[in-house]
């Protein structure tokens, strides 16, 4: 189609522009008064009544898609521009202009959630990515041959003893072996499952483990921590829901979920139609576990839950690919001058 | 698991709950609701509704199991299908079980039957979970199997040879499955065969042998539990998943095994117009007892952290057919034969939780005990550099940990071998990286596609290796920088101010020995602290896009931990003894060069005995054209009068 045509030369030419004023010029070339499309919209009137109709849409919406094209080239050279000024008036002041570096989306999401558990008293631990079952499984409640492992696939170094660690609850039970309690403590990590690479999974991706040791918890702990914890991320607003869901670990074991943020409920295409979204897992710690740490069931109780961390960074950075996080190719790109000191 | 609104309505008969209703309710008491779809069944329209059965409750891999929790939930009985008695034959079968893999068997001989196909309903009924119509003794067996959650097998009786053996088989050969698909076996699957031929891996799959088909007269219809860890094994072994095997893999319990096989051998009878044939086979050696647990309802309020009354807790376990057999405390409960699952007075806390539903539960912030900080120095360390390297203008990557060997081949300066995993799923990348170095050139190629300049950046993460067939993990912090002329000293400098700024005080740059190939040999360092090599500072051979040089850098966090724990730094530090006095005064100036000669003077007047500081922290250009600035003085080892009186005195403002 003709229209076609026009945008697809309008683009190549667009972006050889690199001043404001070329740019005007070419606006007025294609969608001026006198313009290549505004001309093709006056000659519609010629044409019969049906095919008018069926013509005028299209042109209209090739006057839009051209307008777009010059309204992003002009805020690119605009932004060319400022950063050029910008710089130019550093070196007037005599000074130079810095760089300042970026944090990774993930490290800055491990940030604002250790903030709040610092406030609130935890401890930062971290553990081996390499793991023995025992703790990555057996320690937790999950015996050889368990059906709870088929929710995990497992990396094996030397099957079965020597794997990738599936979950950062491993570090809490290397916390709850090596640590007298009481405890408070937060994990985040670096946790592999054997699954296939795409837009919304990845086999490497990253947790965040709390666990509380005390001598005497509830699940009302347990929820008002992770209320406070979703508060922080999400703001006073945020709607959670906690419901039943096992985990070997835990007894008994919660599912949280938060009011989807697309729809506040109704049911949408990002909530599965369900107006929730899970968030993690979590509950009171299971008496076996802390048992198997060597703590009497009978004087200490505790909690646990951990996260998924990747989608949180995702949907605060506003990234759509879970590739893109280790990939290098971040939406961040080192080249911004961000300040100048 | 799947269940027809139809179908609930019919064992719930005095339900008024909706279908949403009942997916509401069921989500919150451990049972998500997958699926919500209007389907048409027997010319009715219904409702299909789906829910996520977790691996503890195969119980409810069943419609009777799910239709147990809904009459749980809403306080209503249910009533099971019936079965009729009947009277067995006298004669015997010849079956022989020969593993305690077998924790159950209840088997019998039918004869005169008539195979033909399913009524539609049936077909309709079992399209939903998605399972294929065969033939009506069969769609009979899957159809209880998702009655009841105990799976089936019938077997062609007339075309067996001998006895009908359970074992673990113990002689390699090769099967083929009723779907035509070969397996061979190796020696550990538990198989039921008779004199020659495998019929069935047992709990998985039967085989093309004395399958039931148009001819089949006479049939062994047996129903069985085995080791679940055995199951699961044989089926991940096999790679062969079935709805049998999906819930013989699981600890279903042997005491409801009757009424599913009662139900069968009734259908059976009923449908197929067969007779009893022989006496029932059973193989039951370990029973199962019932289950009594010590349980004191106060537990409930603790664990929940809100009050439940004694009466509500028995209320609520009455609802789920736990039987209370005390007024007195503690309570000895009787377990539910279907609940393979509780073990714990804390299991039966969360079902007391879980139907009282948890979010009635209130949330608050627990006013928690202080505890020990515990966190490692590292951890801490780990923010502190990269906050410093951020300031510095360097951008933070993380990467993929695991690559091609070929990029640890390339890559590794140290004296470890690669450690690999066994079933990578991308068969490329089965290496754990060595280096960080072997991440940031990918990284760096990737910034190179998008033509980045000014390319700065760093990762702190683990690095792997085997040394003396031990896995060893240590973190690591590496740096790549794309540069002109001078950028191997420009990352020289940065690695040094990170150590020095770290407390480190000797920083060497040997040249290294072990050189990695991807680097420049006569531009590779080893870096030094003290006389304990710490890292590798290299020239890339490989350059930026645009022909720049890359270098890079990498050093053991955990060394350089570990040395500072053992070397305090002696660098000097200032300690306050006194609190520090801050005041602003006003000054005119007709410029900058006015201001600094009288700032000089001031200076001069105050001595550095009592100034700490002085700065300007504002300017303000006045209608005169003369400029008034806000200077900060700030000073030490004087109490608050003698301070104001000196800041009065030299800024002149008595």
């Amino acid at each position: 189609m003709l229209g076609n045509k026009i945008l697809d030369e309008l683009s190549s030419q667009i972006k050889a522009v690199s001043t404001e004023a070329d740019l005007t010029a070419l606006w007025h070339k294609y969608l001026g008064r006198e313009g290549i499309i505004k001309a093709q919209i006056k000659a519609l009137a010629q044409l019969p009544l049906e095919e008018k109709r069926q013509q005028g849409p299209l042109w209209q919406q090739i006057q839009e898609q051209a307008q777009a094209l010059f309204d992003t080239r002009a805020a690119e050279i605009r932004a060319t521009n400022e950063e050029a000024a910008w710089q130019a008036e550093a070196q007037s002041l005599g000074l130079v202009p810095v760089k300042l570096g970026h944090l990774h989306p993930i490290t800055q999401t491990i940030r604002k959630l250790n903030e709040l558990f610092i406030r609130l008293g935890y401890s930062i631990m971290e553990g081996p990515e390499i793991e023995t079952d025992e703790f990555c499984f057996q320690r937790l409640n999950v015996p050889p041959d368990h059906p709870a492992r088929d929710m995990q696939d497992t990396f094996y170094l030397e099957e079965p003893n020597v794997l990738l660690r599936t979950q950062t609850s491993s570090i809490e039970a290397r916390v709850l072996a090596n640590y007298a309690p009481p405890l408070k403590v937060v994990c985040p990590g670096r946790v592999y499952r054997n699954e296939t690479v795409n837009k919304s999974n990845h086999f490497i991706f990253h947790h965040y483990q709390g666990v509380v040791v005390m001598p005497k918890v509830s699940l009302v702990d347990l929820f008002g921590t992770f209320t406070a914890l979703f508060q922080a991320i999400y703001g006073p607003e945020v709607k959670i829901r906690f419901r039943n869901k096992y985990y070997p670990e835990v007894e008994p074991g919660v599912g949280p979920d938060m009011q989807c943020f697309n729809c506040h409920g109704t049911g949408c295409s990002v909530c599965k139609g369900v107006g929730w979204i899970e968030m993690g897992g979590a509950g009171l710690i299971h008496p076996k576990v802390l048992t198997m740490a060597g703590l009497d069931p009978r004087e200490w109780h505790g909690f646990a839950f951990g996260l998924g961390l990747d989608r949180w960074a995702m949907a605060s950075y506003n990234i759509t690919d879970i590739r893109t996080l280790l990939g290098g190719n971040l939406g961040y790109k080192p080249y911004h001058h961000e300040n100048i000191v | 698991m799947k269940i027809l609104y139809s179908q609930i309505k019919q064992l719930i008969p005095s339900l008024a709950a909706t279908p949403a209703e009942i997916g509401a309710a069921l989500t919150m008491t451990g049972f998500m609701q997958e699926s919500l779809e209007t389907v048409n069944y027997n010319n009715q329209a219904d409702v299909l509704l789906g829910f996520e059965i977790r691996q503890n409750r195969p119980d409810c891999l069943s419609v009777i199991g799910l239709a147990r929790e809904i009459a749980a939930y809403f306080n209503l009985s249910l009533n099971l299908p019936s079965t009729k008695e009947w009277t067995p034959a006298e004669v015997p079968v010849s079956i022989r079980v020969e593993t305690p893999a077998v924790r159950r068997l209840k088997a019998i001989k039918l004869q005169d039957i008539t195979v033909q196909a399913s009524p539609q309903w049936l077909v309709d009924y079992l399209a939903f979970y998605e399972i294929n119509s065969v033939n009506l003794p069969v769609d009979l067996s899957n159809y209880v199997m998702l009655l009841t959650g105990y799976p089936s097998h019938l077997i062609d009786y007339d075309r067996l040879d001998g006895d009908i053996v359970w074992s673990i088989n113990h002689r390699p050969r090769e099967i083929t499955t009723l779907d035509g698909t070969s397996f061979q076996l190796k020696d550990e699957e538990l198989v039921i065969h008779d004199r020659h031929n495998v019929i069935a891996l047992a709990g998985i799959v039967g085989t093309n042998y004395a399958a039931i088909s148009e001819s089949t007269k006479t049939i062994l219809a047996e129903m069985a539990l085995y080791d679940p860890a055995l199951i699961r094994r044989n089926t991940r072994a096999l790679h062969i998943v079935t709805e049998a095997s999906n819930r013989l893999s699981k600890n279903l319990s042997p005491a409801d095994l009757d009424y599913a096989f009662n139900l069968l051998i009734n259908l059976l009878v009923d449908q197929t117009g067969g007779k009893i044939a022989s006496q029932t086979f059973e193989d039951y050696k370990e029973k199962i007892e019932v289950k009594n647990l010590i349980f004191e309802p106060q537990l409930a309020s603790e664990l929940g952290g809100i009050t439940i009354e004694p009466d509500h807790c028995r209320q609520l376990l009455s609802q789920l057919e736990f039987k209370i057999n005390d007024k007195q405390l503690p309570w000895e409960v009787t377990v539910p034969s279907w609940r393979t699952d509780i073990e714990l007075p804390e299991d039966i806390v969360e079902e007391v939780l879980r139907l009282y539903r948890f979010d009635r539960l209130p949330s608050v912030l627990p006013a928690l005990p202080a505890t020990l900080d515990i966190t490692p120095l590292l951890t801490k360390a780990k923010e502190r550099w990269r906050d410093w390297l951020a300031f510095q203008g360097w951008d933070e990557v993380l990467s993929w940990t695991m690559v091609r060997p070929d990029d640890n081949t390339l890559t590794n300066y140290l004296p470890w071998s690669m450690a690999t995993v066994q079933n990578a799923i991308n068969e490329d990348y089965p290496a754990l990286r060595q280096t960080i170095i072997a991440s940031l050139i990918k990284q760096a190629r990737e910034y190179a596609k998008e033509q980045v300049p000014q390319l700065q950046i760093f990762e702190l993460g683990k690095v792997f290796g085997q040394e003396e067939n031990n896995y060893t993990e240590t973190e690591h912090l590496g740096w790549l920088m794309a540069g002109g002329d001078g950028v191997v000293e420009v990352l020289r400098q940065t690695v040094t101010a990170l150590l020095a700024h770290s407390g480190v005080e000797k920083i060497y740059f040997y040249p290294a020995k072990n050189i990695p190939a991807v680097a420049n040999p006569y531009a590779a360092w080893t870096i030094m602290i003290g006389e304990k090599p710490i890292g590798l500072l290299a020239q890339l051979k490989e350059h930026y896009y645009n022909d720049e040089t890359m270098v890079v850098a990498e050093i053991d966090v955990e060394q350089l931990i570990s040395y500072l724990s053992e070397h305090p730094t002696l660098a000097p530090t200032v300690e306050i003894t006194q609190k520090l006095i801050t005041l602003d005064a006003n000054l005119e100036a007709a410029s900058r060069q006015e201001l600094v000669m009288k700032l000089q003077d001031i200076e001069e007047k105050l001595g550095r005995e009592s100034l700490w500081s002085l700065a300007v922290i504002d300017e303000f250009c006045l209608p005169s054209g003369r400029y008034r600035y806000t200077v900060r003085a700030v000073y030490k080892e004087l109490d608050d009068q003698s301070a104001k009186k000196l800041h009065l005195q030299v800024f002149g403002l008595q």
